[in-house]
């Protein structure tokens, strides 16, 4: 009959991660087992640890290389390379207006070529690039404008051969100063580019971690499964705190150093459109629109005050997390079987 | 000690003797600074001379710029100067090596190889401080294939002038004059003058006249004079130079033999050169000799390597494989020149009869921008229609030049004994 030789067979489990993981934890003595979770949890807890704080720290100090070296010499550089450029237009307005033997009228035109000088100076230590040329070539500019201005002020022909020379010591292909500014800009926002960029091994740290966390994270569930399976011990804190932190450490550094990432890429999008302001529609409004920009990336890079804090607490987490795990088994371990030795 | 543990205690060694090994490479590394040179050329002849020294094998770094006396006085002013420069003002490195900022040349390169006037044997002193590195042709005159002058004085219009040049405006005038100084009064006279010798002075008739007769060209044409004015001697950027864009149909350029590298390509094989002396105003002179020009390198630095690249570029060797590389020409007389019928002449010129160093690269700097800014005048006046006033001009030169030879001053003058291989 059906009902009979349905009763002889032997009946089928239904499936359970329980009963799975108590499987294929069955061959195991509770003492070798619990000393195996220790180990593992602690190279993990360590080598979770230590590539979150490497990674932390590297995106750390990209984004503060990025705030206090290369975005302002990028902007110096261009702020230098305008300046300049309004310093001529300056002299311009004066010769058309006729007012170069107006005493005291040549104020604009110093202000522009002091600011370039002064530009120039205030980023000297902030690029590791030569700035000689670039400063020889606007001292001879501001030599030429001068003699323009002031010695031949009276004499059109002698001014206007120094107002030329000056232009072309200005702008002359490659070799004058905006050309040799403007290239000066471009190395320099390819060095930003450079510090900004998450590179390959800063990729592989923050995978290595989030591999590690995860590895924990399933050796800490499966020393909470023994210590309750065959122990008969309820949740022990330390492997439940350590839990808790492995979750934390999983996700908040990753998402401050996505949004300190967003936050250095909107600074590349200016610094690149501050490297392409060329003045062609206005040098007044170009120059107030590269003073707006460079107090935009200045915030961009500088609201991440707060992603130091959670770098920081990332190196202490780390730290809780190679002691929590080793804490919690030491202990158990050390209760239950080592000092009946 | 187990056997899994000495395995392991060998294995942690080496990894430390592997790291030790990394570090002593990358300190050597950073110890290898290269040599910093700063020169003039830029573009083109930049990119040639830098080819020239990675053949070398010395590591450099090279930095041209119109602007070398800002920068070198700065950068010497500031305890950092380059190991080496290149420069063609003689004047300016003889107030370096006055004031013992420069390290002798002794022993880099064989002074047989460099007659006069580029053996620097000439100075007061037995040390060296300057080898030239590059030669240059003057007193000559360019003009298209085809188009060869008459041998008789060429007028206004048919000269392509053009004063302009990044901080240094009115040397090409200064050519003018001093050829016209060269070829009216020879070479000792003209030696006289430099060197401020035998009473020779800016206002003596040598100089004078030949300004005067400058300035009479320039009136023939005054709109031809305010065009030169205010033309730069390279033409437009990325132009056909003066000679090929001719201007107003002119077809003559007193220019240097650096003057192709201002045409194009196919133009420059286009360009021929004769002397000067039968076209130049008021003459119809015989000639009576060449200006040549050169750039010399001094040392800054006695570092090892900096003296190493010195002698590998003054070598004949050296010399030669520039002459090969680029359309240059070497003071060097072991060295064989290259090119066509125009670099052969030009290479018997400046090997062959009187040569006289260019006067205002042997001036003192003051001196010599005094002297552009008084060419400069004297055509802005004559294009305007009024008078030049050059007798006032020469006076205030040579005001500028007693004053650098007075005590106080920088010691201006030129610092050579001779600047023409007559004497």
């Amino acid at each position: 009959m059906t009902t009979t030789v349905r009763a002889a067979r032997p009946r089928r489990y239904r499936y359970s991660p329980a009963v799975f993981w108590r499987g294929r934890l069955r061959p195991w003595r509770t003492r070798r087992l619990l000393e195996a979770h220790l180990l593992v949890a602690f190279v993990c807890a360590v080598v979770a640890a230590t590539s979150l704080s490497l990674s932390c720290r590297q995106t750390q100090r990209g984004a503060d290389a990025l705030a206090s070296r290369e975005a302002p010499a990028v902007q110096g550089l261009a702020a230098s390379r305008l300046a300049a450029l309004r310093s001529y237009q300056e002299v311009q307005y004066l010769v058309d207006r006729r007012l170069l033997d107006v005493a005291g009228s040549g104020e604009a035109y110093r202000a522009q070529l002091s600011a370039a000088d002064q530009g120039l100076s205030r980023i000297a230590d902030r690029t590791d690039q030569d700035l000689g040329t670039v400063d020889g070539l606007l001292a001879t500019y501001g030599n030429s404008l001068s003699l323009g201005t002031s010695v031949y002020r009276d004499q059109p022909l002698m001014r206007e051969q120094k107002l030329d020379e000056a232009h072309s010591l200005l702008t002359r292909s490659t070799v004058g100063l905006v050309p040799r500014l403007h290239a000066l800009e471009t190395v320099q926002l390819r060095h930003a580019e450079a510090t900004a960029a998450t590179g390959r091994g800063q990729r592989a740290g923050w995978w290595l971690g989030e591999l590690a966390l995860a590895a924990l994270a399933l050796t800490l569930c499966s020393a909470l499964f023994v210590l309750r399976d065959r122990c008969g011990r309820d949740w022990n804190p330390y492997l439940l705190g350590a839990l808790v932190l492995t979750a934390l450490l999983a996700v908040v550094p990753l998402m401050t150093a996505s949004a300190t990432g967003h936050g250095v890429d909107a600074a590349l999008v200016d610094l690149r459109w501050i490297t392409r302001a060329s003045g062609r529609g206005g040098l007044a409004g170009a120059q107030q629109g590269v003073t707006d920009t460079s107090e935009r990336i200045r915030q961009e890079l500088t609201d991440g005050t707060w992603s130091g804090r959670v770098y920081e607490g990332t190196f202490v987490g780390g730290l809780l997390l190679v002691v929590l795990p080793v804490l919690g088994l030491a202990l158990r371990l050390d209760g239950d079987y080592w000092r009946r030795r | 000690m187990t056997r899994r543990l000495r395995v392991l205690v060998l294995l942690v060694v080496m990894v430390l003797i592997a790291a030790g090994g990394l570090v002593v490479a990358w300190a050597r590394h950073d110890d290898e600074e290269p040599v910093t040179i700063l020169g003039t050329w830029t573009g083109q002849q930049a990119e040639q001379f830098e080819s020239l020294l990675r053949g070398f094998g010395i590591p450099f770094r090279y930095q041209g710029t119109a602007a070398q006396r800002e920068v070198l006085l700065s950068k010497v002013q500031a305890g950092e100067p380059p190991d080496v420069v290149i420069m063609p003002g003689i004047g300016e490195l003889a107030e370096y090596a006055g004031q013992n900022r420069l390290k002798p040349l002794n022993g880099l390169y064989d002074p047989q190889e460099y007659g006069a006037p580029w053996k620097p044997t000439g100075t007061s002193s037995a040390d060296v401080y300057w080898v030239p590195v590059k030669a240059d042709l003057k007193s000559v005159v360019w003009y298209r294939e085809g188009e060869k002058p008459a041998n008789s004085p060429a007028p206004m219009r048919s000269w392509c002038i053009g004063m302009g040049d990044d901080g240094a405006s009115g040397w090409p005038g200064t050519d003018w004059i001093e050829d016209l100084v060269l070829q009216r009064s020879g070479p000792d006279t003209y030696q006289d003058w430099v060197l401020g010798e035998n009473g020779v002075t800016w206002g003596s008739a040598p100089v004078r006249t030949a300004w005067e007769a400058w300035a009479a060209l320039l009136r023939q044409d005054r709109g031809a004079a305010r065009h030169a004015l205010l033309t730069d001697h390279r033409g437009v950027s990325d132009g056909r130079g003066l000679l090929f864009a001719h201007w107003g149909g002119c077809g003559l350029e007193h220019q240097g033999s650096f003057a192709r590298s201002f045409y194009t390509a196919a133009d420059a094989r286009r360009a021929r050169l004769t002397d000067s002396a039968p076209l130049l105003p008021g003459g119809g002179y015989p000639v009576r000799g060449h200006e040549v020009s050169g750039d010399f390198a001094a040392l800054f630095s006695a570092r090892p390597e900096a003296r190493a690249l010195v002698r590998r570029l003054a070598s004949r060797e050296g010399q030669q494989r520039w002459a090969e590389l680029a359309d240059v020409f070497s003071a060097n007389r072991r060295v064989e020149p290259q090119g066509g019928t125009v670099e052969r002449e030009t290479a018997e010129r400046l090997r062959t009869g009187p040569r006289c160093l260019d006067a205002s690269d042997v001036m003192a700097p003051a001196v010599r921008d005094a002297f552009y800014e008084a060419v400069l005048l004297t055509i802005a006046r004559v294009a305007a229609g009024q008078d030049p006033g050059i007798r006032g001009l020469l006076q205030d030169v040579q005001r500028v030049q007693d004053a650098q030879s007075a005590p106080g001053g920088d010691g201006g003058g030129a610092a050579l004994k001779s600047v023409c291989s007559t004497r």
